[in-house]
């Protein structure tokens, strides 16, 4: 099994720390949520377990082997990550943005732009193949970047903030896309603000980060989530049953 | 991109550079022989080598910085070289052999590319910073290379600031020969890194993370980009812009994959330099006009019209 363990991982600031020693057990199958207000440490810790920081303190290992000495090929296919939207300067068409995620395979690049076009017409993305990039809209781009995830084909996806800025119904289908992926061979660590997420994954395991230090570690279905997550926040968050499934949102001023 | 329009572009610069030794005054009498194969196709063989080599070094440098404006003559690697090339003309004059003359340019592109990066690898500096910090490197440069002239003689000055204007003049094959396997093993070498530039480009944030080594890649392109550009510097003096201009002209006639751009711009940047030597032979026939006014004269309002499509695109 490909597990991720973290052992007193921390990430040092000039005053205090991003990230304090944490200590965690992660296996395969269950979606980790991660929240907490902005600077809460919620990016420092996806580049702890992704082992792109330089100056982190502690262990993290993945099936075993410690993640900052994997060769970056090797740790490609254990942990894939998938970073808050941002403009790309290079013109490109989406299935060569796809195919660039498969660089980790030993393939000609005519294999991995056949392989990016059968993951993007699996995702019902087939028609954006040959778009370029700049001229896809933030939703459809959300969802070719996602495309990208499978393309690597590693055991985890860590997601920052995988629906900023995108509306309703581009979320449902960013969000419907994850729940998809969501299959017991599959980790999911997803960084997030938007509460609207845990409906999707009722089994998630939900983290909360506070100035860098673990608030609390809770059960998507626990009683207390809803008031660990508005003292997290110091705003109401309320829970709602819809349909069998429990929805939380911010309710009130803070 | 189509096969097509692929074909038709490598045509299109097989054609201009083959029949380039053949533009000019008319080949005539007994001298015809020797203006035809010890000077012009001497000449088109090294423009092409030195357009080659800088268009291919931009063309990376862009992708690697993920800046469109980067581009050694932008980023001031150009101008690192020439200074390293002038401060041995000037200071060791019997040290200026060919081979003496591409490790000095080595040093000063590979100085000025050390320095680039540290500044790119520094998230302190915006991608915008990056052409500003070029900027002041290549100023900085020109200062010293023009204090480096004040204690040279006349006539050393009088052949620095015309070497400083680039030219691809030559009598004799010894320099397109003397630069082929640069430009060969440089434009290879950056061509290798194809696939990671194209990464690279589809998020330089994740590439670390869908498995390509940042540092390995950097070293490598800035290393073989420093390589292209000195020998180009070190043969034909710093001609300025082809670096920057050809590889948005193959973005703009191509639109071909990433992982592409860079030998595409170097066959582009071959019959761009070809091309506008032979049309400066044509323009004013009865002088030698060094390509690299033209090249300038050209890439100067090319620059300004591509600052002000980023611009308006930013804003749009």
């Amino acid at each position: 099994m490909s597990s991720l363990q973290l052992r007193a991982a921390a990430l040092r600031a000039s005053t205090g720390w991003r990230v304090a020693p944490l200590t965690l057990d992660l296996e395969l199958g269950r979606p980790l949520l991660l929240v907490g207000p902005n600077g809460a440490g919620k990016s420092s810790l996806m580049r702890l377990l992704l082992g792109l920081e330089a100056k982190a303190e502690g262990l993290v290992t993945v099936a075993g082997a410690e993640v900052r000495k994997l060769p970056p090929k090797q740790r490609a296919a254990r942990l894939a990550w998938l970073p808050q939207l941002s403009d790309a300067v290079e013109p490109m068409r989406a299935v060569e943005w796809v195919a660039a995620a498969r660089f980790r395979f030993d393939e000609s690049p005519a294999a991995s732009e056949q392989e990016a076009r059968a993951i993007l017409t699996e995702a019902g993305l087939g028609q954006l193949a040959d778009r370029y990039t700049d001229t896809l809209s933030g939703g459809e781009l959300q969802r070719i970047r996602i495309a990208s995830l499978t393309a690597q084909a590693a055991d985890w996806w860590c997601l920052d903030e995988p629906t900023n800025h995108l509306d309703p119904s581009a979320r449902g289908a960013v969000v419907r896309q994850l729940a998809a992926a969501t299959t017991p061979q599959r980790g999911l660590v997803v960084a997030t603000h938007d509460l609207t997420l845990l409906h999707a994954f009722p089994e998630a395991r939900i983290i909360g980060l506070r100035q860098g230090e673990l608030a609390f570690d809770l059960a998507c279905s626990d009683d207390g989530l809803a008031a660990a997550l508005s003292a997290l926040y110091a705003t109401p968050v309320r829970e709602l049953d819809v349909d069998g499934r429990r929805w939380f949102f911010f309710a009130g001023a803070p | 991109m189509s096969r097509r329009a692929l074909l038709l572009f490598l045509l299109c610069c097989t054609g201009l550079i083959a029949v380039a030794p053949w533009v000019g005054a008319p080949l005539e009498g007994d001298t015809a022989r020797f203006i035809l194969t010890s000077l012009r196709m001497p000449r088109v063989a090294l423009a092409a080598l030195a357009g080659a080599s800088l268009a291919a070094s931009g063309a990376a440098l862009q992708l690697l910085l993920q800046n469109p404006l980067a581009s050694p003559s932008t980023v001031g690697t150009t101008a690192g070289a020439a200074l390293g090339a002038l401060a041995l003309l000037v200071l060791l004059p019997a040290a200026a052999t060919p081979t003496g003359l591409v490790v000095a340019a080595f040093t000063g592109a590979a100085a000025v590319s050390t320095a680039i990066t540290a500044a790119a690898a520094s998230r302190r500096l915006r991608s915008g910073d990056l052409i500003l910090v070029g900027v002041a490197l290549t100023i900085a440069s020109g200062a010293v290379a023009t204090g480096l002239q004040l204690r040279a003689d006349a006539g050393a000055t009088v052949a620095a600031v015309r070497w400083s204007l680039g030219s691809v003049a030559t009598v004799g094959a010894a320099k397109p020969l003397a630069l082929a396997p640069i430009a060969a093993i440089a434009i290879v070498w950056l061509t290798l890194h194809g696939r990671a530039l194209q990464t690279l480009a589809a998020g330089p944030e994740r590439a670390a993370s869908q498995g390509v080594d940042p540092v390995r890649l950097r070293t490598e392109v800035l290393a073989a980009g420093s390589l292209a550009v000195a020998g180009a510097v070190a043969f034909a003096g710093p001609i300025a812009f082809v670096c920057l201009i050809v590889p948005h002209l193959v973005r703009l006639a191509l639109q071909p994959p990433v992982r592409w751009l860079v030998p595409l711009s170097a066959f582009g940047g071959a019959a761009f330099l070809v091309a506008a030597d032979a049309a400066a032979r044509l323009l004013l026939p009865e002088q030698e006009l060094p390509v690299g006014v033209l090249t300038a004269a050209l890439g100067a309002p090319t620059l300004i019209l591509l600052l002000w499509r980023n611009r308006s695109r930013r804003l749009a």
